[in-house]
């Protein structure tokens, strides 16, 4: 970057307005949308009910019908803390149903099962001034696959459970009332060895299996730097770093290391004031 | 049946200490001569239907490495998989055609302890009237197992990796073998040849093992050569 352009840019910090105020990032942070706001995406559609409440949902699963013959249903939703002030706080949770067909489809076809995921977050954002937060947060993972009965010769049926555990820090730094610099750091503090099991049986032995499985080589840390545009009706998040990679959705953690993509992408608009 | 398993790693069963018998198995403490050996191999006078028994119990290590393979084992040296894997065995009957009627050919269940991606050497296990199909001076032969059950693989067997012919049986109930009854007994398949420990009067010990030519005798000294319809000469 050259020097003047380094200038203006520093100039345009100056002129962070209410901006950040009025349209806060909801995605690693605290924060909600103001009463009435709605926010439209391919990976997540939300919506402000009061100030401090929102809900959404994950919109792709939903229309995965065509490749799972079924449809893939979610819903999150965030409460803040009410008061004002530089110090915000919130509570975040969302549910995932995937059903047996959608998995037969994903993975074994003799195998029935169905799986919830279900996340938690506990968020705290500190507002230091207009042009800078950091924020911290918790996160809580887990997914449960239940098998179902099938009166077949040979059948392979299955439970099992994973737990994840994160942190995360992310610092904002608004250099304008449309462009912001983001650095994501998270940290996966445990993930439980997932548990699996399963009955397989022929017309000689049935084998039962009561096993889990863990990664012996877990890594721990992801690192995000990346950007977020906030226009007036659209917004844009997106950041290119590399570490561990979690599912989207469900929030599993991936063992190895990888070049990690964050990325959302929505338009906004104000459904009831 | 469907069951939530809860997080965390699963337990790994224990399995029978067999290591005291092995020991038996490779260093017998008596001390034969000529005047005593024949007496020593005449202690078992079904020595070969204890063998047809013994071998028929190779058909249950069928079913372990089906276990074995059951497992997703395409994990790697990156994942760790521990737990037990329980076998329920039907067991086949006496006939050529298998019969896998639990009511009428018994069944064997056996649990498998799974630590470090393998199945662990020994496992126990309990047989209801289960009956196999051995083989008995090359005939077909009954072969029924009941009570508890022990075996030692002699090594851990990888998670998709066969069972590699090694098999220590601990039968402290009862193994009928074409109406011979054996009661509290154990035998070894080693390097293909089965052996069998003996207790003496003295409570000594010595290992007989069969082979194609005849009975040998391991003593605490060496080992004698016994052949058919012959007396036994130290070798």
């Amino acid at each position: 970057m050259s020097l003047g352009a380094f200038v203006a840019l520093l100039a345009w910090s100056a002129g962070a307005s209410a901006q950040q105020l009025e349209n806060p990032r909801t995605d690693y942070t605290a924060y909600t949308r103001p009463r009435g706001r709605a926010s439209v995406g391919f990976f997540k559609t939300d919506l402000g009910v009061i100030d401090e409440v929102l809900i959404g949902t994950y919109p792709l699963p939903w229309f995965a019908f065509p490749w799972l013959k079924t449809t893939i249903p979610s819903v999150y939703a965030k409460v803040r803390s009410p008061w004002s002030g530089p110090l915000t706080l919130s509570l975040g949770g969302s549910f995932l149903y995937v059903n047996g067909k959608a998995v037969a489809q994903l993975a074994d076809k003799d195998a029935s099962a169905s799986a919830l995921s279900t996340t938690g977050s506990f968020d705290a954002s500190y507002r230091f001034d207009q042009r800078f937060t950091l924020n911290l947060g918790l996160d809580f993972a887990k997914l449960s696959a239940v098998g179902d009965n099938k009166d077949e010769a040979t059948s392979v049926e299955g439970a099992s459970t994973a737990n994840t555990f994160s942190t995360r820090l992310m610092g904002e730094w608004r250099l304008s009332r449309v462009f912001a610099l983001t650095l994501l750091f998270r940290y996966l503090v445990y993930q439980s060895p997932i548990s699996a099991d399963s009955t397989s049986s022929t017309s000689a032995v049935t084998v039962t299996s009561d096993l889990s499985a863990e990664s012996t080589i877990q890594k721990r840390f992801t690192l995000v730097p990346g950007v977020s545009f906030e226009w007036e009706h659209w917004e844009l998040n997106a950041g290119v770093g590399y570490g561990v990679f979690y599912l989207p959705v469900l929030g599993l953690a991936s063992a190895k290391s990888w070049p990690v993509v964050d990325l959302a992408f929505a338009y906004r608009f104000d459904l009831y004031h | 049946m469907s069951a939530v398993a809860c997080g965390g790693a699963a337990d790994v069963p224990n399995t029978p200490d067999l290591r005291a018998l092995l020991a038996s198995y490779d260093r017998p403490t008596a001390s034969l001569d000529v005047s005593t050996v024949t007496d020593a191999l005449n202690s078992v006078p079904n020595f070969r239907e204890l063998a047809a028994g013994i071998e028929a119990a190779k058909y249950i290590m069928g079913d372990v490495d089906y276990a074995s393979r059951t497992p997703n084992s395409k994990t790697g040296q990156r994942i760790r998989l521990q737990g037990s894997i329980g076998l329920q065995i039907r067991c086949p009957g006496e006939r050529t055609d298998p019969v896998y009627d639990e009511s009428i050919n018994g069944s064997l269940d056996l649990t498998l302890a799974v630590s470090d991606n393998k199945i662990l050497r020994s496992m126990a296990g309990h047989a209801k009237a289960c009956v196999l199909q051995g083989t008995l001076r090359g005939q077909p032969a009954r072969i029924e197992i009941e009570g508890e059950v022990a075996f030692d693989l002699g090594g851990d067997v990888g998670l998709g990796q066969p069972w590699g012919g090694e098999l220590l049986a601990s039968l402290p109930g009862e193994l009928v073998v074409a109406g011979y009854t054996f009661k509290s007994i154990s035998g070894r398949l080693h390097a293909g040849r089965f052996q069998h420990l003996v207790k003496l009067p003295n409570d000594s010990t010595i290992v007989l093992e069969l082979s194609e030519s005849g009975v040998t005798i391991r003593d605490a000294s060496g080992v004698w050569f016994c052949a058919e319809g012959e007396s036994c000469a130290k070798q």
